[in-house]
């Protein structure tokens, strides 16, 4: 213990204190440090603040407008993710472990936090009234400090403690996350939080009173998380079936689209329409793809395939020019395809089974997708767009990514084409539209696009803006991609080229995968900033999260009054905001790391 | 070759089917892009919007909340003060970005604990959250103060109101533009100075003490300077007058011939020296179908630019050399830039007087009684004439006072006793000499006339507008932590060898850090630092969602005033472009400055 002591004292001392400007600086840095924490603890607790304006509008903050009794399809989705999540995380569960020592080490270290604020926090706090008089109250009684600093000091010399006593147990570290996340939901059935209720008049009832937080809070929550857990369960039970990685990869990428088809439309579908039309297309279309799939090593049929191919596309086209349902034309367009692709891959017979499962599953999601789309939407939303609050910060963020991601590549290989009039103009489109701040192309969208646009042709504000945002977005995606294609040496491109490829498998099979493999942390940090910018459509009025905290919210004047509080919610966006960057940043160093990055 | 090309049926033929391809490319997207200002030109007809640049000569009736002009009279005078404010806050925002920028830069690398994670602390912070949500809460800070009315009028240290924040400040005078030049010469002066002596220092190995020379003229030249000796920098303005006179004789044709010229000459040079370069041993003069195209393609930039110079374009562009008073009815042109010159930079530059009198309906006063004749000494803020303030009808209304602008002795006055002076304009000319080029002075609150609204008085102290605080300071936090981020990896890019080397040669943490690492690490940290200012410049336009009125800001209320969306888009594309361009620029010059000279 003496040992201990003396060791740290003295790293403490050689990383502190080493010379007189060190510890000068050491000492200034603390006292501003200390002072900083002083002035936040002070000014999130003064009486000015309301911080149930956050706390109220939750609801408003995640879905804005979105109808209640539609929500279930908000928490399946968010179910959803989870669920993916923990199956992810069972399938990819590492096989480090946690030493218990660590675990508690964690533990004092967060009692010490606990122990540095309450210790620090100001007894009295002041802020300037509306008269310009300065009003000092007292915000952190004594009693209040050390009802928290005994049990957190107990509760920190026990953690430390323990590390003397030989306790050798480890964790799985995935198990771990687990339990972190086991805390706050048992919490939500335990903790009371002040509640705004209204009086007979339609008035706030001052002071607020305490209340348990509502089951349709803790019941949903719980149930994800037990959900959460169970698919962690079946994620490590189905760790070894073969390509389950790339099965999940591909869940992954298709989740927002569902999510977002989910969230936008409740068809109202036709079920006369589905019988009559809809099961008979499909019908017919399975049988075709299942004759082609099981006659394709058949002598007569190989024979005669270029016919039948022909043949094919002539109906394709002419079927789609004609009068048939939307169905049977993407139909026909998918079976030409289909066809070209099959003899290509189905020549064992268990090559010819996935073909089937494929087929009959794009089937199925076709049919589904189209008679969805086709049919009326029974949500219901006055006044506003469906999206509303972080499901349009999401949206933007997801989908501004998905679009101008293909586009970036593109423009990339455009600008280092060796034909010059492809270079001029993929160079002008990425200089142009990157010489220009993101704003004045939102205001393009939403002003200016329309004039373009042949008369009656009309796209919703989200559309326009997230047709720019491809181009915007592309730009710098485009910018970055081409520095990794100039880190490919010139022999990958002439042994490429030696054994015989086309151009177009020489990108795609030998060039893009290094190229993107060697800039996905740049690729990463522009996604981030994506993310971040999605929040400027502030500026042009949609109502994404941020607009919510800063305007929407400080509207509310009757019967709770939420004028001048514009600083509570900020602060809250801002730790959201915070919360997703830093995760996503901070996955993306760990996978730089894993794939071993910068040190080639 | 020549002979597989002949057997070659043509649509085999690789060099066919590349250009072809391209070309069939290129009708395409011109095609689309014709397609849609053909929809653009079918849709403003139909809702009586026509495409026009009119609107910059008319007045556009709105005001400005602050920059050089709070009234424009004209679209182009709102659009300067929209850039000119842009600017302030990218100029000003880059020196204290890069500062902020190098010291945090620094702390992450210090072997202190705690100044090391307090500097990382803040970067994930400001990284992390969104710039615009950073900018709202500054501005939301300076909002919760109590509004300015509930302060008493009178002179403050600092002072921070819902109005916004206000502190000392050197406050320009007349002559500070003279001074700034003056300060310049004499820092390029010393700089050279240190340069010669360090020379002959190499040359005869005898100690000249550069340092010592070139800080000693500096100093005594300063302090010369400062009383007075700075108005040798006069003949600058004196020059520009001559120059203004003499271009103004010029006609736009002569601009339109010029330029012409340059261009040819320019694509003439250009083409030759490709043609010579391809005539060397390694090239033996063999064109490849690329080598053709850039010669064609030279040939078609520079016959595109003669035909732009002698279109209206280029009319257009002449005009505005020339300072034609009908196209831009103003300031515009070159000979009013050097008039510019002259004014500001003559060596008893013209000063300003105030009309205390924002009156409502009040539009002309006429001056009754100067109190101020030419020889008095005059301290800012001093009455030095009384007028009566009128109406729109002429009815007499009330007196007023005009207060000096500026600290000096009057040497020529503008507004004699019996004019009428526009109340609008708010300033008029007097010219004062003797004046020191800065001077500080506190912030005063004073009340708007004889309303009960007050504000932060001009010229006293500098007052900070709730927008500007904000969004200067989000954007130079925000980007002070990139620059910081690029420091670093600067800063580590140069091998530890280095810096062991220096320690070796006995020199000190300070020595070591200026002589050896810094200057290798700029060469790393350049480019990127480029692209930093380049986002910051960009970034300025978020001063719209706090209502600082910057280009963006500006443009969308000329728009929603006039409802000519297009042009203003264009402006602020050729605006942020030249700005990029002239911030690239500015670094790259830098860069092959810094570059390490290769034997």
């Amino acid at each position: 213990m003496v040992d201990l002591i003396k060791k740290n004292a003295k790293s403490l001392q050689e990383s502190l204190f080493s010379s007189v400007g060190s510890a000068a600086l050491t000492i200034a840095t603390t006292y501003l440090v200390i002072n900083f924490f002083r002035g936040m603890l002070g000014f999130a607790l003064t009486s000015d603040k309301d911080w149930l304006a956050v706390l109220n509008n939750m609801q408003l903050y995640m879905v804005q407008a979105y109808p209640e009794e539609d929500f279930i399809r908000v928490w399946l989705s968010v179910g959803l993710t989870f669920v993916l999540a923990g199956l992810s995380i069972g399938i990819w569960r590492s096989d480090d472990r946690v030493k218990s020592s660590q675990v508690f080490n964690s533990f004092f270290k967060g009692g010490l936090g606990v122990l540095f604020f309450t210790i620090i926090a100001p007894t009295n706090s002041s802020f300037m009234g509306n008269d310009g008089s300065v009003i000092t109250e007292e915000v952190f009684s004594m009693e209040t400090r050390l009802g928290i600093l005994i049990p957190v000091a107990i509760f920190c010399v026990i953690f430390f403690s323990i590390r003397f006593i030989n306790i050798n147990f480890t964790v799985n570290s995935s198990d771990m996350v687990f339990f972190y996340l086991f805390i706050p939901v048992a919490l939500l059935w335990f903790i009371k939080l002040p509640t705004i209720q209204l009086d007979q008049n339609n008035e706030r009832i001052i002071p607020d009173p305490v209340m348990p937080i509502a089951d349709t809070t803790k019941i949903p929550w719980t149930v994800i998380f037990v959900s959460f857990l169970a698919s962690y369960f079946i994620g490590m039970y189905l760790k070894n079936i073969k390509s389950i990685k790339s099965i999940m990869s591909l869940s992954w990428f298709l989740l927002p689209l569902l999510i977002f088809s989910w969230i936008f439309k409740k068809p109202q579908i036709d079920m006369s329409v589905v019988l009559g039309s809809d099961l008979p297309i499909f019908g017919a279309f399975l049988l075709w793809g299942f004759l082609v799939i099981t006659f394709v090593n058949n002598s007569i049929f190989k024979k005669y395939y270029s016919t039948y191919l022909g043949l094919t596309f002539l109906l394709t086209l002419v079927g789609v020019f004609s009068g048939l349902p939307m169905l049977a034309k993407t139909c026909l367009l998918l079976i030409a395809l289909f066809s070209v692709v099959v003899p290509a891959v189905s020549t064992s017979s268990q090559g010819k089974r996935s073909l089937l499962i494929v087929w009959a599953v794009a089937l199925v999601t076709l049919t589904f997708l189209l008679r969805g789309g086709a049919s009326d939407t029974g949500i219901v939303v006055p006044g506003s767009s469906i999206f509303g609050g972080f499901s349009l910060t999401w949206l933007l963020a997801i989908f501004g990514t998905y679009v101008s991601f293909p586009l970036g590549v593109l423009l990339a290989l455009g600008r280092n084409s060796k034909l010059p009039i492809i270079r001029i103009v993929c160079t002008g489109i990425i200089e142009l539209t990157r010489s220009v701040p993101y704003i004045t192309w939102l205001f393009f969208a939403s002003v200016t696009l329309a004039v373009f646009l042949p008369a009656g042709v009309e796209f919703n504000l989200i559309v326009r803006v997230l047709m720019v945002t491809a181009f915007f977005s592309g730009a710098y995606f485009a910018e970055n991609i081409r520095g990794g294609l100039q880190s490919i040496p010139k022999g990958q491109y002439e042994a490429a080229d030696a054994i015989g490829m086309s151009p177009f498998q020489k990108i795609s099979l030998i060039i893009m995968p290094q190229a993107l493999r060697a800039v996905i942390p740049t690729l990463v940090s522009s996604a981030i900033t994506a993310f971040k910018d999605s929040s400027l459509v502030t500026i042009i009025g949609l109502f994404d999260f941020l607009t919510i905290g800063k305007t929407v919210i400080g509207n509310q004047s009757i019967p709770v009054n939420f004028v001048g509080h514009d600083r509570e919610n900020l602060i809250f966006v801002a730790i959201v905001y915070w919360i997703f960057t830093f995760t996503l940043s901070r996955r993306s160093m760990k996978v730089e790391k894993k794939l071993g990055l910068g040190e080639r | 070759m020549k002979n597989a090309l002949k057997t070659l049926s043509f649509f085999r033929n690789v060099v066919f089917l590349k250009w072809a391809s391209q070309i069939v490319f290129l009708v395409g997207l011109l095609y689309i892009i014709w397609s849609y200002i053909q929809n653009a030109v079918v849709n403003l007809e139909q809702t009586n919007i026509a495409f026009s640049w009119g609107w910059l000569g008319e007045t556009p009736g709105v005001s400005i909340a602050e920059g050089m002009y709070t009234l424009p009279n004209s679209g182009r005078q709102m659009i300067q003060v929209g850039m000119l404010n842009m600017l302030r806050v990218t100029v000003t925002g880059i020196f204290a970005a890069t500062f902020l920028g190098t010291f945090l830069g620094i702390a992450r690398l210090s072997k202190n604990y705690i100044v090391e994670k307090t500097s990382t602390g803040l970067l994930e912070v400001v990284r992390n959250v969104p710039l615009l949500v950073q900018i709202f809460f500054f501005q939301a800070f300076v909002l919760t103060f109590p509004r300015l009315e509930v302060f008493d009028v009178g002179t403050y240290n600092l002072h921070v109101s819902a109005k916004g924040i206000a502190f000392p400040w050197f406050n320009r005078q007349p002559t500070a533009y003279l001074f700034w030049v003056y300060l310049i010469a004499i820092l390029i002066l010393a700089n050279k100075i240190y340069k010669w002596r360090v020379q002959i220092l190499e040359r005869e190995g005898r100690e000249t003490r550069p340092f010592l020379w070139s800080f000693g003229i500096f100093f005594g030249l300063l302090v010369a300077g400062w009383y007075g000796g700075y108005r040798v920098m006069g003949v600058i303005g004196f020059l520009a007058g001559y120059i203004s006179t003499g271009v103004d004789l010029l006609p736009a044709i002569f601009y339109q011939i010029l330029f012409s010229s340059i261009a040819v000459f320019i694509g003439y040079r250009s083409t030759k020296k490709f043609i010579d370069s391809k005539k060397s041993e390694e090239a033996q003069g063999i064109y490849s179908d690329d080598d053709y195209f850039k010669i064609i393609l030279n040939v078609i930039v520079v016959l595109l630019v003669v035909v732009l110079m002698f279109s209206s374009v280029g009319l257009g562009l002449s005009n505005f050399l020339v300072g034609d008073e009908l196209v831009f009815k103003a300031d515009w042109g070159v000979p009013q830039f050097f008039d510019g010159v002259n004014n500001k930079l003559y060596w008893n530059p013209e000063a300003k007087i105030v009309l205390d009198a924002q009156l409502d309906g009040m539009k002309r006063a006429d001056i009754i009684d100067w109190i101020a004749v030419p020889g008095t000494e005059v301290t800012k803020g001093d009455v030095i004439a009384r007028a009566t303030a009128k109406d729109l009808k002429g009815d007499l209304n009330q007196e007023i006072s005009i207060y000096a602008k500026y600290t000096g002795v009057i040497e020529e006055v503008f507004v004699s006793k019996g004019d009428t002076v526009k109340i609008n304009e708010k300033t008029y000319d007097i010219r004062v000499t003797d004046s020191k080029p800065l001077e500080l002075s506190r912030p005063r609150i004073e009340q708007i006339g004889t309303t009960k609204f007050k504000k932060y008085a001009d010229g006293f102290g500098k007052s900070l507008s709730v927008g500007y605080f904000a969004i200067w300071l989000g954007v130079v936090l925000y980007t002070a932590i990139f620059i910081s981020e690029v420091v670093r990896a600067g800063i580590m890019a140069v091998s530890k060898g280095q810096s062991e080397a220096g320690l070796s040669l006995g020199l000190g943490r300070g020595a070591l850090l200026r002589l050896i690492v810094l200057p290798q690490a700029i060469r790393v940290m350049l480019p990127p630092m480029g692209n930093q200012y380049l986002n910051l410049a960009k970034n300025t336009s978020l001063g719209i969602a706090v209502a600082y009125p910057e280009i963006v800001a500006v443009g969308q209320t000329l728009y929603n005033q006039e409802g000519q969306t297009l042009p203003v888009f264009l402006i602020w594309m050729a605006f942020y472009s030249t700005v990029s361009l002239t911030i690239s620029t500015i670094i790259n010059y830098y860069n092959r400055k810094m570059k390490i000279v290769e034997r």
